[in-house]
């Protein structure tokens, strides 16, 4: 069977363009007896679970920031527009990813320090940033996607960097959850949906479709680092953010909460007054409404290329998904 | 022969060598040499074959030291050398002899004011994140002093394109390096220390050999990118050996300048002229050295230098090699 260790399915999730496309394959060897996976109408990737009843619904979202090839310049450079939140401060001078045609490797351009003009904006504007290729010949067009490039590493402690961990570390959660309720006969939806880092639309309607009982979203959420307080953030290694908000729904919150205290399994609490800017939002008002619940892992720097989590915090969230399915 | 010359750029370009750090680079090209070289007392390594002429590369590159850990673990840097905010943060490093990975990290962009998202943070506010979770954590196995260099990386495109963050100067270092290897000509040659914070190798190299001739092989700023205003770009990246006339630290010999034009002309090897006065190499302390050395620089251009990224096109090296062998031949004649 295919290694279903946070850091193997992580190595290879993150190895996915943005967009995710690739997915269903690689998720087809991890699949057990009464699993069948399928990619929607809008690429999302939807991993069902046969039983008696509606299904639970586990949402991961599998793209990931990205930038968008807008125009391709003489002498091989690109132009690009943001596919979600990028954060444009440390792009000078990154490497990237550019799957086109074929995937091959560019760098940001950055403008030498001594022709800087002095009137100019410290952090450039999209419409001034481009991409170097070399020359790329004619592999790229507008509309091929581009990703930071960094693939995972492992720090210190079994800490883990790469590019795109958000969301892709909830995905291999939520993929540890379902390896791990393979013999349970509770039936169980698992979305990995697209589009949640522009409009929610893969998610919104994954879950139409799915016609679930319950769900349960599993998304990041920030780890404190120098600049984000522990006041207004979780902590790494500090356990699954439980989130809560009126968006939420409380019983299953507080569901999860007692699961977690039955199991041992160390939580933070994560409180938003509104809705979470996550894709609970959106699943919470498919159809008819459905009770949903939060689950966030600590990561640092997101949206750069140094993502950072802790596996420890992907298994801890894992086994409440897997204690939610067990015990429903 | 060119590929000896590029696996040579690749082996150098993964090694780490930050100023004052460049045991490893000083070890690997005196290994190539057979040990023909001597370390001096700064650690340049010379090899002396003909005192009168001298080619220089510097084999340090840019990057940081530890100068403080934070309760949790953090780790915080003083730059060595000209690096940009911009390209430290999110870049990956290595810490230390053990070449400890880390990040550089940076606050979400989500958490950001309108004035944060627009504005860059101070270097002395960036901090390395290498996944410990405290101090005591952090200090089992890097220290106060510890070098930090970015991730070794090393693309060689289809197009020709090479991917590297320490090519200024290790394509210097490749090109002298084959040069020493494939020609038994008078020449003597310097790899030197500490360019990246004041020349400071160079200096006392220069004054060691008392030379009358001195050649600086370096990698130049390219700034050819298509919203360059015109007559900025400095050089351009495939278009040849960059030959100076003048930059920020050196007004170059102008017999030199004018000899390996016409070399370069003659034999057919692509070369261009630098076309702004900006940056500064070794050759701002050789040309000084003692009673005066007539000093020229042929460069590789190089794009996005001081950063984890720069590039480089493999046929440019090629002509910085021919025309540095070219010029060697003509002064030796």
């Amino acid at each position: 069977m295919a290694d279903t260790s946070a850091k193997a399915l992580l190595q290879a999730l993150c190895a996915l363009p943005p967009d995710g496309r690739g997915a269903e394959k690689l998720l087809t060897p991890y699949l057990g007896e009464r699993d069948t996976l399928r990619t929607d109408a809008l690429a999302s990737v939807v991993w069902s679970r046969a039983g008696v009843g509606k299904p639970i619904l586990l949402e991961a979202h599998l793209d990931t920031i990205a930038m968008v090839v807008t125009a391709v310049l003489p002498g091989g450079f690109l132009r690009v527009q943001p596919v979600g939140g990028v954060d444009r401060r440390p792009l000078p001078a990154a490497a990237v990813t550019v799957w086109g045609k074929e995937t091959f490797r560019g760098v940001i351009a950055a403008v030498p320090p001594h022709l800087k003009d002095k009137n100019a904006p410290e952090v450039p504007e999209w419409t001034d940033i481009l991409v170097d290729t070399g020359d790329c010949g004619t592999v790229v067009y507008p509309g091929d996607l581009m990703s930071l490039d960094a693939p995972l590493l492992t720090l210190m402690n079994g800490t883990l960097t790469a590019a795109g961990l958000d969301n892709r570390a909830g995905c291999a959660a939520v993929l540890r959850a379902l390896n791990a309720t393979r013999g349970c006969p509770c039936p169980v939806t698992a979305v990995f949906a697209v589009h949640e880092e522009t409009s929610g639309a893969g998610a919104l309607t994954a879950a139409y479709a799915a016609d679930a009982l319950c769900a349960i979203a599993v998304d990041v959420s920030f780890a404190a680092c120098p600049g984000v307080e522990e006041t207004e953030s979780g902590k790494l290694s500090g356990g699954v953010m439980l989130g809560v908000s009126p968006v939420l729904d409380g019983a299953l919150t507080e569901r999860l909460r007692s699961l977690a205290e039955c199991e041992g399994i160390p939580l933070q609490t994560e409180v938003m007054g509104s809705r979470t800017g996550t894709d609970a939002d959106k699943i919470q008002t498919a159809r008819a409404g459905i009770p949903t619940g939060l689950l966030s892992i600590p990561l640092r720097n997101m949206h750069t290329a140094a993502e950072i989590v802790s596996p420890g915090d992907i298994e801890n969230t894992a086994r409440l998904l897997a204690a939610f399915i067990i015990n429903n | 022969m060119s590929n000896v010359l590029i696996e040579h750029l690749r082996e150098l370009c993964a090694l780490r060598g930050v100023s004052g750090r460049e045991d490893a680079v000083r070890d690997y090209i005196n290994k190539q040499l057979c040990g023909a070289g001597q370390t001096d007392a700064l650690g340049n390594l010379l090899v002396r074959r003909k005192p009168k002429i001298a080619f220089f590369a510097h084999m340090d590159e840019v990057g940081f030291l530890v100068r403080y850990v934070t309760l949790e673990g953090f780790l915080m840097v003083a730059p060595v050398g000209g690096v940009e905010v911009s390209a430290a943060m999110g870049a990956r490093v290595r810490v230390g002899e053990q070449a400890i990975p880390g990040v550089f990290g940076a606050k979400p962009v989500h958490l950001l004011s309108a004035d944060e998202k627009s504005k860059l943070p101070a270097m002395d506010s960036l901090y390395i994140d290498v996944g410990a979770a405290s101090r005591e954590e952090t200090e089992k196995c890097i220290r106060l002093g510890d070098s930090v260099t970015f991730e070794r990386r090393y693309t060689h495109t289809d197009g020709g394109c090479i991917l590297s963050p320490a090519l200024d100067d290790r394509a210097g270092c490749a090109v002298l390096l084959d040069i020493l290897l494939n020609t038994e000509l008078p020449i003597s040659a310097a790899f030197t220390v500490q360019e990246e914070v004041g020349t400071r190798g160079a200096q006392t190299a220069a004054y060691a050999m008392k030379l009358e001739i001195a050649i600086v092989l370096e990698a130049t700023t390219a700034a050819d990118l298509p919203n360059t205003a015109d007559g900025k770009c400095v050089c351009e990246v495939g278009k040849g050996a960059v030959l100076s006339f003048m930059d920020n630290g050196t007004v170059y010999d102008r017999e030199l300048f004018n000899l390996a034009l016409r070399i370069a002309e003659e034999r057919g090897i692509p070369a261009q002229v630098k076309s702004m006065v900006a940056g500064g190499n070794d050759a701002a302390a050789i040309h000084k050295s003692r009673a005066g050395v007539r000093t020229l620089a042929i460069s590789v251009p190089c794009r996005y230098l001081h950063s984890p990224c720069a590039v480089i096109a493999e046929r440019d090296l090629i002509a910085v090699r021919d025309l540095c062998a070219a010029v060697a031949e003509n002064l030796c004649a």
